[in-house]
């Protein structure tokens, strides 16, 4: 249906404090991709600029090869989805489903037909006549989805559509959002802060950080082989080992990429010797239902290990072993 | 807590008397036989009444009033949205400044505006008295519209607006389609409230009005330097009546705590 080739887009309110800086990313056609980064990395603004909702000053995006940054909001022809839902309060989920068709020259029958199966995908045929009010908060986000979807739309924008619903509706919802892409094959991009929900459902995730892109992967290799510091922090690595220290101690680990840093996961590294070594006192223990925590001080820092087992207590002296396949380098930014 | 609450009921207490009763004595007097405004009264008659409209300056001033309330109510409508849609939506520079400008009506006396206009478009303009009339209660009703809309806009989610957009409405249709039919209490509550501020103003009416321009509460103060007889109180009661009627209205739409 649509790929979309985003160029040099850059965005900035204020002079010298930039949105976006000079950001490129190619979505291919029928792929899910979901920009994830914290608040302020600049996620929200590039949805936003790419749904005409905001006009672009530099750079172009082109959908399926034609540049529509020209183009207005309303003859985008995007679907959207709100994180505050935004259905119209003054009118019936069925109008709210009919009223992006309306627009377009179809007869009535044409409306209703178009209408009603998009109810019936989205599993909300018993609630047509309901006003938005008188609806859940899944309920309507799923209206909402089913609005953005009637349009017959090249793209679908979906902004942290998720992050208003409690932990299991959340999960449903996701599922949700999942099987409708894969069924209708729609080019999807989904901003999110969440990298759980970000994870489970993307093709490939981008990874934002201060206006730019640190890391576009599938999320298998960000989970595994994260680029950045950045995103070795913002996916739970926190342990941070310097090269050079590590090279001193003769410590073994794949030398592929320049860099200064090493990280590795909490629940990496094991309590006991092996072929990376290095002495620490727990200072602190902590009991976090599937995982114990161990908060160790070391001579290179502080550093948190993760058991299943409960292996050590607090003021303990142990020797901790880095495996070498865990030790991953980090480039440097 | 207690003597809190005892002293707050026994102030309302207070304000609710000093204002409710001088209105109960005026409508007690309305119905009086005696030739002279007295309280108590004696006998009941419904003579004052009739005989408000016998007195053509009052017709007329009702007649006139109303016209003139609803003409600048709207015309402060058509002006005071849009400027609104404006300030709430877009960011603009001295965005403060603006809104400050558009409820400043509000802050200069009344009696002020009044003779201003007077000197500027009846005496400098020559322009026509009424279109005068007209343009300094849309002035006095502006601030009432730039209010309530603004708290209209405020609580209006900003994305549903958007969500039209993404359906294929452009702004200006959205703007009718989605945005008015969400914000309807307020522009409801605007009109009624500066109908009653244009109809029951004097200062303003005071400076720009003239021999076929009789405004009701002109007309009643005219009336009483010449007479002192229950039509006063007959037609301040028929004034009363209206603006609870346009009150009442408010309060089904809209709840009158929103207004403050």
């Amino acid at each position: 249906m649509a790929n979309i080739e985003i160029t040099d887009l850059s965005m900035s309110y204020q002079k010298d404090k930039k949105i976006l800086d000079d950001l490129s990313l190619n979505i291919k056609d029928g792929e899910l991709l979901s920009i994830l980064g914290p608040s302020g990395c600049g996620k929200t603004t590039m949805l936003r600029l790419i749904s005409g909702l905001i006009p672009i000053q530099k750079g172009t995006i082109r959908v399926s090869g034609k540049d529509i940054s020209k183009v207005p909001v309303y003859k985008r022809n995007f679907g959207m989805v709100f994180q505050s839902y935004a259905l119209f309060p003054h009118m019936t989920i069925f109008q709210n489903i009919t009223f992006g068709l309306k627009r377009r020259k179809l007869d009535k029958k044409t409306i209703e037909k178009k209408a009603l199966d998009i109810l019936d995908i989205t599993g909300l045929s018993n609630l047509k006549d309901r006003m938005p009010s008188e609806l859940s908060g899944g309920q309507q986000q799923r209206v909402s989805l089913a609005r953005a979807l009637a349009i017959n739309p090249s793209v679908l924008l979906l902004d942290e559509p998720l992050s208003n619903l409690d932990a299991k509706l959340r999960i449903e919802m996701r599922e949700e959002i999942h099987r409708l892409q894969q069924k209708l094959k729609m080019t999807t991009i989904f901003v999110t802060h969440d990298q759980e929900e970000c994870f489970a459902i993307s093709d490939r995730v981008a990874l934002m950080n201060k206006g730019q892109i640190e890391q576009l992967d599938t999320p298998q290799n960000i989970y595994k082989n994260p680029k950045t510091e950045f995103v070795a922090r913002f996916i739970g690595y926190d342990n941070f080992i310097s090269k050079e220290w590590a090279e001193s101690k003769q410590w073994q680990f794949h030398k592929e990429i320049t860099g200064k840093l090493l990280t590795i996961r909490p629940e990496n590294i094991e309590i006991g010797s092996g072929e990376n070594n290095l002495l620490g006192k727990v200072i602190s223990k902590n009991f976090l239902g599937n995982y114990y925590q161990y908060i160790v001080e070391t001579e290179i820092g502080t550093l948190k290990v993760n058991t299943t087992e409960d292996q050590s207590s607090t003021n303990a002296e142990i020797t901790l072993n880095f495996p070498k396949q865990s030790l991953i380098e980090l480039e440097d930014k | 807590m207690r003597t809190r609450i005892k002293f707050s009921s026994v102030v309302g207490f207070l304000v609710l008397v000093i204002l409710v009763v001088p209105l109960l004595i005026v409508i007690v007097t309305s119905f009086g036989q005696e030739s002279a405004i007295s309280f108590p009264i004696k006998g009941f008659t419904f003579d004052w009444y009739k005989n408000v409209f016998q007195q053509p300056d009052f017709v007329e001033g009702l007649k006139m009033s109303s016209i003139v309330a609803i003409l600048a109510s709207f015309l402060a409508l058509l002006v005071g949205t849009p400027i609104v849609y404006v300030l709430t939506r877009f960011d603009i520079h001295h965005k403060d400044w603006f809104q400050t400008i558009f409820l400043s009506p509000a802050l200069i006396p009344e009696i002020v505006i009044g003779f201003a206009l007077y000197q500027a478009l009846v005496i400098s303009l020559q322009l026509p008295l009424f279109i005068s009339l007209i343009v300094g209660h849309f002035l006095l009703c502006l601030p009432y519209v730039v209010r309530l809309i603004t708290a209209g806009m405020m609580e209006f989610d900003e994305s549903i607006e958007e969500a039209a957009w993404m359906v294929g409405y452009d702004k200006l249709t959205a703007f009718f389609k989605v945005v008015i039919p969400n914000i309807k209490q307020s522009v409801v509550a605007a009109f009624i409230l500066s109908f009653i501020t244009s109809f029951n103003n004097i200062p303003i009416s005071l400076f720009l009005n003239g021999p076929d321009l009789n405004m009701l509460p002109t007309s009643i103060l005219n009336y009483l330097e010449n007479n002192y007889d229950p039509t006063v109180s007959a037609v301040s009661v028929i004034l009363m009546i209206i603006t609870a009627l346009m009150m009442i209205i408010v309060e089904k739409y809209l709840g009158l705590n929103k207004l403050t």
